[in-house]
């Protein structure tokens, strides 16, 4: 990959991937140490990385960057999903999106990734299973589950609200 | 892991768009025949995201260009490499001698005529047509004292320091910040110790990740005297600027505060 191409990658990826990060962690801060942190690694292999791939490789690192900080940080997302429950019981939020947002906040790591990967990025199966390490039955297994869940999520009256 | 039967597999593909036409036909064909597999895809055509316009704003920070190495400095190093071959090569080549005044070139390798000093006891003799002149030490010297001067008294634009005083987080390592906390609506309860400061330290390599760990624990010490108390600390920040932002709930209690922090 060339120079240019890498600062193309900047300008398609970048936002992607900070919005990836940040849906799951839910820290603009530390969201975007990791597209930095990401993008330096892409650059310090940016001869030996093909321009095709790099959207999948860019990915893939953040996704593993985004598991060391969650497994940092166990105890302060626990502390946050507290309080999302709560949020959740006092209903305070509107609208199918925000409700699916909520919902969204609320599911496994490993569901909400997934799913976002299918979703907000469109990769097929396959590409899923590459980025988050896991086997095309898993990632199936896990956005059907995760869409199981959204679906008992806003199928509650309450939360249509 | 439990896997999925079949038909989930088929709605779980048909709502992502992923058979073939053989699959879809399939689907469709169990649709019309299914009420529940229909009502169970149209409530979980609900649950597919929009994905959210979001952007990094500092993306002009991620790009690169070719490494042009503008220093003016780069001139100087390979002059002096230059240089300090030259004379280790006069010296060699003449030993004992003083610098003649009528011969300061030198000769490339190859070249067979190796004597040009006028120097007592030896032969003068002129430097060969072909021998080719590389550089003169002199010269150099004179360079390198021109580059230099400016470089060493150059100040940093504002612009660069700005860069360098970014806030990232190894660069708060053994750096302190203060949480200062008041919550008036708290202050009956309060003893005015809890009113004071509180002086993080950061301890040492591991940077900001342990120094925030030992930010909440305080902060939960803080707040300890009161029932069941749920601290949430969110670290935010931009503009080379970062703050904490917590919020404590306890009993009736729901207070955020969001604090900037302070390097020293």
């Amino acid at each position: 990959m060339t120079e240019q191409q890498y600062n193309q990658c900047v300008d398609l990826y970048a936002d992607g991937l900070y919005r990836f990060i940040l849906k799951n962690l839910r820290d603009e801060f530390e969201a975007g140490n990791i597209v930095q942190n990401t993008f330096e690694k892409l650059w310090m292999k940016v001869s030996e990385t093909r321009f095709e791939t790099a959207k999948s490789y860019l990915f893939k690192i953040a996704y593993n960057n985004m598991i060391d900080v969650i497994r940092q940080n166990k105890r302060y997302v626990q502390i946050e999903e507290g309080f999302h429950d709560e949020a959740v019981e006092m209903g305070e939020y509107k609208g199918l999106k925000e409700a699916l947002n909520i919902g969204l906040e609320r599911l496994p790591e490993k569901q909400r990734t997934v799913l976002l990967l299918r979703d907000y990025e469109g990769y097929s199966y396959e590409e899923i299973a590459e980025i988050a390490s896991l086997s095309m039955e898993q990632v199936k297994v896990y956005i059907y589950r995760a869409r199981m869940a959204l679906k008992e999520f806003i199928g509650n009256p309450e939360v249509l609200l | 892991m439990k896997e999925l039967n079949d038909r989930e597999l088929l709605l779980l593909a048909y709502l992502d768009g992923d058979l073939d036409a053989a699959g879809k036909q399939r689907a469709e064909a169990l649709m019309a025949e299914d009420a529940a597999f229909t009502h169970e895809y149209r409530l979980l055509t609900g649950t597919r995201l929009e994905p959210e316009t979001i952007i990094y704003t500092d993306k002009h920070k991620l790009k690169r260009t070719a490494k042009v190495n503008k220093s003016p400095l780069r001139f100087v190093i390979p002059a002096t490499a230059v240089a300090a071959c030259l004379a280790l090569l006069v010296l060699l080549y003449n030993p004992g001698t003083k610098t003649g005044s009528s011969a300061t070139g030198l000769v490339t390798p190859g070249d067979k005529e190796i004597t040009y000093s006028n120097a007592p006891g030896t032969k003068e003799i002129a430097a060969p047509k072909e021998a080719k002149i590389i550089n003169n030490p002199a010269k150099i010297n004179t360079q390198e004292k021109h580059i230099q001067t400016p470089v060493k008294t150059q100040e940093p634009t504002e612009a660069e320091t700005i860069v360098d005083n970014r806030i990232e987080p190894e660069m708060l390592v053994a750096k302190r910040a203060e949480i200062n906390i008041e919550l008036p609506e708290l202050y009956t309860l309060t003893e005015p110790v809890y009113t004071e400061p509180i002086i993080i330290a950061a301890p040492g390599k591991k940077g900001f990740r342990e120094w925030y760990a030992n930010a909440e624990k305080k902060v939960n010490n803080f707040m300890g005297y009161l029932q069941k108390p749920k601290i949430n600390i969110r670290r935010t920040g931009d503009n080379g600027q970062q703050r904490l932002v917590i919020r404590l709930k306890a009993d009736k209690y729901d207070v955020e505060r969001e604090v900037l922090l302070s390097v020293k």
